[in-house]
């Protein structure tokens, strides 16, 4: 038997390795938006925090003044990542519906199929991909058509569709039954009964589907190859695709890429702070079958 | 005709008929609904993911540049160039052979540690700790951030001589490349694997600790003879998911190493980059990284099933129906 005595000191001795592991997990954070105000690099190299006397916004006021234009970058981000969010939700909740309620032959073996590409590396699809896209028409043009490109491949994710359904068995079948027999359409129930009652699964699956298209890298930094190379074709990149470009373009002891990835890092984080408990919600439902 | 014909039907008879029309019915509307409901879901996953994959497939047998519609049918040569080699163009087998390796360093360095440390921490978060919720969100947090990101932050904490941690030249040595490669990739998505166990030690049933206690396990031992077997099936997800993101890796060494020094880092994706982005190759390389992209899937398709066959539930038959009892407890308590 566990005694209460040995219990507390589990939870004392977890607590301080905790708090140990906790703070070196956070220091480079901390230093790095620290460092992010000092004048350059080679400033109070052997200090954790830049002194008063060196504290400046001048590595903020350069980037805004520059010809990166970071919160057009966010901007497009936020448009991709909400619209891709929006349509995928619908899509895939629709389908989950269909594997879940309705009766169809072979919809197990659908299922499997489906969820056995997540095996399937990204770069064995991303070669077709980007051509397909490219003879659609969508790639190596310089206006809203680019963010098309990144947008629908996206439609056909695994992920979100695995949760919700996965939420939606939860549901017990008698009542989709129940509502059957009084004549409800399967709109109806979809609408009435399944959608309020799946609410929390849509809104993990939102999450997901957001950070996903919001830190999605490989398609996005090489479909910008396509766009030109200039102050108007800088305007229709991502965030990710942006921060690359900084890391190549300034150079030396200069911090104005490390202010850049401090503000790129704030609005993931507020919204994270908000909802940390749905998105740990969601992770940990993935290892449950 | 069909009236008079219908006349000369019993009533019963008429009566089965209705039913079969209306069994008809309800089925062609059922399938109806079915492709109402499942068919755009099915489109997106048709278009952007069984079509790539076939025409990958199709396009490892042709000689042809990226963007052109000009192509050979070269049959099995692609496959011979990279796994066997070409006397004229050795780069080929070079970037393939290199590719894997480099990638496969990564994933042994890799996963190991996102598989250890996570169940470390999990652990610790287990044990009722004041502040539990705040820990767990604490680790997790690095992994909302975007590459990009985190590989910026990384590139300046580690700056040889300026940086929070000196002394890694990582852009000119080939240890210190690995190892800051493998933190900066520990530090941002440890915290994914350790939610996912957490939740499994959290359904372990408690009395099966008491249990082991009273036997004489001491706490150590119970980690390998209670916790491991117990959350298994975390630990085979976290390990399949986290193999095949590590052979996944692109954007770290993109960032951090570039693939230095002397391209010693460079990964399996960004080779297969290079070879759809380069000019001074002799043409037909788009089909050549295809071939390439053919033979990774499959090598790693071929890893996931092997784990899968061999951590299959064999024959501890008490241990599932010991997991379906749990599941129904679970049920009751609702």
């Amino acid at each position: 038997m566990r005694t209460k005595k040995s219990i507390l000191t589990a939870r004392i001795i977890s607590t301080v390795c905790l708090t140990i592991l906790g703070v070196l997990w956070i220091i480079p954070l901390i230093w790095a938006v620290g460092a992010s105000f000092k004048p350059d690099i080679y400033t109070d190299a052997n200090q954790f925090f830049p002194s008063i006397e060196n504290f400046t916004w001048n590595n903020y006021a350069f980037l805004l003044g520059s010809e990166y234009p970071i919160f057009r970058w966010m901007l497009n981000s936020l448009i991709i990542a909400s619209v891709q969010t929006i349509l995928y939700l619908i899509i895939a909740s629709f389908a989950a519906y269909a594997l879940v309620f309705i009766k169809w032959k072979g919809k197990n073996i659908v299922f499997t199929i489906i969820l056995s590409s997540m095996m399937i590396p990204g770069i064995a699809t991303f070669l077709p991909n980007y051509e397909l896209l490219f003879n659609m028409g969508l790639l190596g043009v310089d206006d809203f058509r680019y963010y098309l490109a990144l947008i629908l491949p996206g439609l056909g994710g695994v992920f979100g569709l695995f949760i919700i359904r996965s939420f939606f068995l939860g549901i017990p079948n008698e009542l989709i039954e129940a509502c059957k027999v009084d004549g409800c359409s399967n709109f109806q129930i979809f609408f009435k009964v399944v959608l309020p009652m799946g609410k929390s699964a849509i809104f993990v699956s939102a999450i997901f589907a957001f950070l996903g298209s919001w830190n999605d890298y490989l398609m996005p930094t090489q479909a910008s190859l396509l766009i030109q190379d200039s102050k108007e074709g800088n305007q229709l990149i991502t965030l990710p695709v942006g921060l690359a470009k900084l890391v190549s373009g300034i150079s030396g002891g200069d911090a104005t890429p490390l202010a850049g990835a401090v503000i790129s890092a704030i609005p993931v984080m507020v919204v994270y702070c908000f909802a940390q408990k749905y998105i740990i919600e969601g992770v940990s439902r993935t290892g449950i079958k | 005709m069909k009236n008079v014909n219908n006349n000369a039907l019993t009533f019963e008879q008429r009566i089965e008929a209705q039913k079969t029309i209306d069994q008809r019915k309800s089925t062609l509307s059922r399938y109806g609904t079915v492709l109402l409901f499942f068919g755009p879901y099915l489109f997106f996953f048709c278009l952007f993911f069984v079509y790539p994959i076939i025409q990958g497939v199709i396009n490892s047998f042709y000689s042809y540049n990226f963007g052109n519609p000009d192509r050979i049918f070269v049959g099995w040569q692609n496959y011979h160039d990279i796994i066997i080699g070409n006397a004229d163009i050795a780069t080929y087998k070079t970037y393939f052979d290199e590719g894997l390796l480099h990638t496969l360093y990564f994933v042994l360095l890799t996963v190991p540690f996102l598989i250890v440390v996570p169940f470390i921490l999990a652990l610790l978060l287990n044990q009722k700790p004041w502040g539990e919720s705040f820990f767990r969100a604490l680790f997790f947090l690095p992994n909302v951030l975007s590459v990009s990101t985190v590989c910026i932050l990384f590139r300046y904490v580690f700056n040889p001589e300026r940086g929070l941690i000196k002394g890694f030249n990582f852009e000119s040595d080939l240890a210190s490349a690995w190892f800051v490669l493998v933190i900066v990739t520990v530090w941002w998505t440890v915290g994914n694997n350790m939610v996912i166990m957490n939740a499994g030690l959290k359904q372990v049933d408690k009395s099966l600790y008491e249990a082991a206690s009273i036997d004489g396990c001491s706490p150590f031992k119970q980690i390998f003879y209670v916790t491991l077997p117990q959350i298994g099936n975390q630990i085979l997800v976290c390990t399949i998911t986290t193999f095949i993101a590590s052979f996944n890796v692109y954007g770290q060494v993109d960032l951090i190493t570039n693939g230095g020094p002397n391209e010693q880092t460079m990964v399996f994706i960004q080779r297969v980059l290079q070879l759809i982005h380069t000019s001074s190759l002799r043409s037909g390389t788009a089909g050549i990284a295809s071939a390439m992209c053919v033979l990774f899937a499959l090598l790693i398709v071929a890893i996931s099933l092997i784990q899968l066959y061999v951590t299959r539930d064999k024959s501890n038959s008490h241990r599932r129906i010991f997991k379906k009892q749990h599941a129904y407890v679970k049920e009751g308590a609702k």
